[in-house]
């Protein structure tokens, strides 16, 4: 008999998973906490036996005992006699059972136990790297294919899949485990990870573990709604119950399960079988109500794209893309750009996010900088503060491939266009991580001056892509807009390539609005009318600032009149936050601050009590008529002073202290932003970072705070920060200033390490130390230069270094 | 390593359970954001911040439980508290991934609220395990008496790990231990009760000599 190949054997007819291994093992004496990889090795004929077991009663694909064995869990060698023992128990019960021919062995990876960045303190390269050393074992020892299971967060279910497939052309199945809410842990839903996976090149997708086959079937429902690729379901024997002797059981009788799962499979499922509580004889039941033949579901494409918990489909009404990060004509975003400020990012994110955006636009395209590094630090910090999907822009590969390494989800990559060059180096990125394109209809010849021209292109781009196995709804075409006030024709050969998009290929499409009134006056009426003309030729998404109000009103007033708005809600919300006349002033306010006779001006009390936006809106006042410093000196700094006493002497408390200190800063932004040549800073900058391997940074982020509110330039390097950087990072600032933070006792050792370096390599530093496991005493045995107790006293401590050093240099000490 | 189960025949199992969060102690979420007194505008952010985490009303809960023989725990004087038990509980409990979600968000934002969400969320986690009953645990006939977590005075931090061994933390709660002990999500507890026929109240902050601690409950 030849054998069939997998993917073939599949398509005949659904395929029996196997059933339960570790609960098996418990029966026979694996102890709790033992790894039951272990047993590969120590009792490889009970591991056979289950195997043979499993075989018997109707398995055809058998999972190796390897679920655990990752490097994380095992020494090299060990992990290496695990993995081998663990397939070769198996291939012995193939060989045993006469089924050689008719079965199929999968490695089998769990989770690392470990979580990727920025909740956990694994790089995608470190786990990717865990995933590669046990795959390069059981690819060595021959395997059929390669079984994912378990995994309850994107992130790692992305490395998991990339090393895979960077590892082997075998088939790869990718199965999550959902929680109750029907997400994955870290919240992802199953159409982001279905649409993710198949992107990536996953040859079937589906869920396992967590529940029995009763809860699991609205998620299981999703899938066989969703997928093109086979879908495998493996649930748990019910749910665990403790029996009157003490043990675990779970509520399905192996004909209650198989009944019920063999209902499920009848409606499309390819791979079904059992997890947590499911023994051979639950596969025997499964066998005997498995239907020979399941319908062939044909789910349509859908042009879709996610971040870690949410997702925009493009087609039904417009999506609006926000513009705003990006250092084209911004001096202020390029500078902190080149200073590496990441912050300014987040906030246009949030900003974006706050004003109705519904996809993100990162691009931090500066000449001279890092763009790979950079690119990829914008998409990590963004995916921690904001759920919305990012459109990665960048015309550099290195740093589009930097991107999608840290992008959770599915993104649009902007862009792709008609040249041979561009396809070579954008197509195989989005084979690889998956992603939609933003496809320019344009080519290395330039922009075509026609609609027609412009249209065979965007054929161009889809033979092409057809050929890399990408399908149309793979891209969003971009007509492009051009200015008017150059060729009064080009807004017109731009709609009018819209429409023909449409019509002659169902594209959907995308378009950078602003462009169009270029050199015009009043660039808003302009930019509206258009935005109104493309909107009703047929646009799918258009790439706007959401800060703008009239076109955002227009916006929501299209999708209000073309009846995607029911009640009008969206349109009236819109309305109503961002309204075009602006009130005048609020005399008083009813989160003013309350009258107060001892306190000096209304700007010292806005901050001292730390209502933040009055605070900026009184700087902004204040500064019509004072200058800058003035105002820091007699309303910031005193009210920050009178707050900072009051936290020391305990009759003013934390979350005050850090509301004063944000008003601070909000009112300090203020005086920045209103000269246009920035004075020097009046302080040293200041290194601060939480030590390497603890990831608590609440406290650092406070003591950040507190110090820019004083106006120290603060060089916050993050979490889990090794040693060097934080040197490199001093050296390159020029400043003798940091201060650490480590919150756990086993992350001491990596703040003592840093210590040591700094005042090895730079003896005029002063390293301030703080967080909830030091004390003076151990602060000084780690020889750091002082110890914080709060924020507070951290500004007053670095104060007092700042000028001692100040002042042993003008001595000429230094 | 400090802990094993002893009895190689007996077994432990384990149960998950979602749990409703019991109403909000205002006093207490302050308190643990560090403040005494509050004045206008801090109240006002603990308003927002409860109206922001209205929807995250569960935990989930997994256990097991054990007659107070069968579990050997580290011994020494915090542990010692649960000498007369009559049956304990390994327990992880955690509020889930949303609260890291919200707290990251705004530690660049904002601080202050970051703070406040921390302080929150901590008060969430606590309410429920306070308000958990020998009934809520499988043992309707005993009485929570006490509850020590890993790093609780002398019970070493590393048990972190015996429990992540004894309890399917990662595959049935979503939880995860770094290298260096740290739990994610971070509003997660993992600990040991005991559970008694009769029933002494736990002595609480009288019982700490720590008398300037500023989370000091008077």
């Amino acid at each position: 008999m030849q054998r069939l190949s997998l993917i073939q054997r599949i398509s005949q007819g659904p395929v029996l998973l196997d059933g339960g291994m570790g609960s098996l093992l418990q029966k026979q004496g694996l102890k709790a906490g033992e790894m039951p990889e272990t047993w590969n090795v120590k009792y490889p004929e009970r591991i056979t036996e289950v195997h043979r077991a499993y075989l018997e009663a109707g398995s055809r694909i058998l999972l190796c005992n390897t679920f655990g064995a990752h490097p994380g869990h095992y020494a090299p060698r060990e992990l290496r006699d695990v993995i081998r023992g663990g397939i070769a128990c198996a291939r012995r019960a193939r060989r045993e059972a006469g089924l050689e021919e008719d079965s199929f062995l999968a490695l089998d990876m769990g989770p690392t136990g470990q979580l990727p960045e920025p909740f956990g303190t694994m790089k995608p390269e470190q786990i990717m790297d865990w995933y590669r050393a046990s795959m390069e074992i059981a690819l060595e020892e021959g395997v059929d294919l390669i079984f994912l299971e378990t995994l309850n967060d994107l992130m790692e279910t992305r490395c998991a899949l990339l090393s895979a497939r960077q590892m082997t052309d075998l088939p790869v199945f990718v199965s999550n485990a959902y929680g109750a809410d029907g997400r994955l842990m870290t919240g992802a839903t199953p159409e982001i990870m279905v649409d993710m996976l198949e992107q990536m090149g996953a040859d079937a997708v589906g869920l396992n573990c967590s529940f029995g086959p009763d809860a699991l079937q609205p998620v299981l429902d999703a899938y066989l709604s969703l997928a093109h690729v086979p879908v495998l379901f493996k649930p748990n024997a019910g749910l665990p119950a403790l029996n009157e002797r003490g043990e675990t059981v779970y509520d399905l009788t192996p004909d209650l399960f198989a009944r019920k799962v063999a209902a499920m499979v009848s409606r499309g499922v390819r791979l079904a079988g059992g997890c947590c509580g499911t023994t051979p004889e639950h596969i025997r039941a499964l066998a005997r109500y498995m239907p020979a033949s399941v319908p062939v579901r044909d789910n349509p494409h859908m042009t879709r794209v996610s971040g870690n918990t949410r997702s925009v489909t493009f087609g039904a009404a417009p999506v609006l893309i926000g513009e705003r990060i990006n250092p084209t004509g911004k001096k202020q975003f390029r500078e902190a750009l080149l200073r590496h400020e990441l912050n300014v990012v987040l906030r246009e994110g949030i900003g974006q996010e706050e004003a109705g955006a519904q996809i993100l636009d990162v691009n931090v395209g500066v000449p001279g900088i890092d763009e790979p590094r950079l690119l990829r630090e914008a998409v990590e910090q963004l995916q921690t503060v904001t759920e919305l999907p990012l459109q990665l822009d960048t015309l550099n590969p290195a740093a589009m491939e930097q991107a999608l390494i840290a992008c959770r989800g599915v993104p649009l990559l902007n862009s792709v266009n008609g040249s041979p060059e561009s396809m070579a180096a954008i197509f195989p990125l989005m084979r690889r991580y998956g992603g939609i394109a933003i496809a320019l209809t344009l080519d290395e010849k330039g922009i075509p001056g026609t609609a027609s021209g412009r249209l065979e292109i965007a054929r161009r781009i889809l033979r092409e892509a057809e050929k890399q196995g990408l399908g149309p709804h793979r891209f969003i075409f971009d007509p492009l807009a051009m200015a008017l006030s150059t060729d009064t024709g080009a807004p017109g050969v731009t709609l009018e390539t819209l429409s023909l998009l449409r019509r002659e290929l169902g594209a959907l499409t995308s378009l950078g609005i602003s462009n169009v009134s270029f050199g015009l006056p009043e660039r808003e009426t302009v930019n509206l009318t258009f935005l109104t003309m493309a909107l009703h030729s047929g646009l799918s998404a258009a790439i706007l600032n959401p800060y703008a109000r009239r076109l955002m009103h227009t916006f929501r007033a299209f999708l209000a009149l073309k009846g995607m708005d029911s009640q009008c809600d969206a349109y009236i919300r819109c309305v109503q936050a961002s309204p075009l006349q602006t009130d005048p002033l609020p005399s008083a306010p009813s989160s003013a601050p309350s009258q107060d006779p001892s306190a000096p001006s209304p700007l010292f009390r806005a901050v001292r009590q730390g209502f933040r936006e009055e605070a900026a809106r009184l700087a902004r006042e204040a500064l019509a008529s004072r200058d800058g410093m003035s105002v820091m000196n007699q309303d910031l700094i005193p009210a920050l002073n009178d707050a900072g006493d009051g936290f020391e002497k305990h009759t003013v408390f934390l979350p005050q202290l850090l509301m004063c200190a944000e008003a601070a800063s909000a009112a300090f932004e203020e005086i920045r932003l209103s000269r246009a040549a920035a004075p020097a800073a009046t302080h040293l900058p200041f290194v601060l970072a939480t030590v390497r391997g603890d990831i608590h940074d609440i406290g650092k982020n406070m003591v950040r705070l507190m110090l820019e509110s004083y106006g120290f330039p603060v060089i916050d390097l993050g979490r889990d920060v090794p040693p060097e950087t934080v040197l490199q990072a001093m050296q390159d600032h020029n400043t003798p200033l940091c201060g650490l933070s480590a919150l756990m006792t086993t992350t001491l050792p990596a703040m003592e390490e840093t210590v040591e370096l700094i005042h090895r390599c730079l003896p005029q530093s002063h390293v301030m130390v703080g967080g909830a496991v030091l004390n003076e005493v151990y602060a000084r045995k780690i020889h750091a230069d002082s110890y914080a107790r709060d924020a507070m006293e951290a500004v007053r401590l670095a104060e007092k270094a700042e000028k001692e050093y100040l002042e042993r240099k003008e001595g000429g000490h230094v | 390593m400090p802990g094993r189960v002893t009895g190689e025949s007996r077994v432990f199992p384990w149960v998950l359970r979602t749990l409703p969060l019991p109403p909000v102690r205002e006093r207490e979420v302050l308190r643990y954001a560090g403040c005494r007194e509050a004045e206008e505008s801090t109240l006002a952010l603990l308003q927002s911040c409860l109206r922001e985490t209205e929807e995250l009303n569960t935990a989930s809960l997994l256990f097991l439980t054990a007659p107070g023989d069968a579990l050997c725990l580290p011994e020494g004087k915090t542990v010692s508290l649960l000498a007369s038990s009559d049956m304990l509980c390994l327990f992880a409990c955690t509020l889930g991934m949303a609260w890291d979600r919200l707290i990251r968000r705004y530690s660049h934002l904002s601080p202050a609220r970051a703070l406040m969400l921390q302080a929150l969320g901590t008060e969430r986690l606590e309410s429920c395990l306070d308000g958990l009953t020998g009934a809520d645990l499988g043992c309707p006939a005993l009485l929570v008496r006490r509850r020590i977590s890993p790093g609780y005075g002398d019970f070493p931090l590393e048990f972190q790990r015996e429990l992540f061994r004894f309890l399917p933390c990662t595959s049935a709660l979503g939880l995860t231990l770094s290298p260096s002990l740290l739990m994610t999500p971070s509003k997660s507890v993992t600990g040991v009760m005991g559970l008694s026929r009769t029933g002494a109240d736990s002595p609480g902050c009288s019982a700490c000599h720590l008398a300037d601690c500023s989370f000091r409950r008077s």
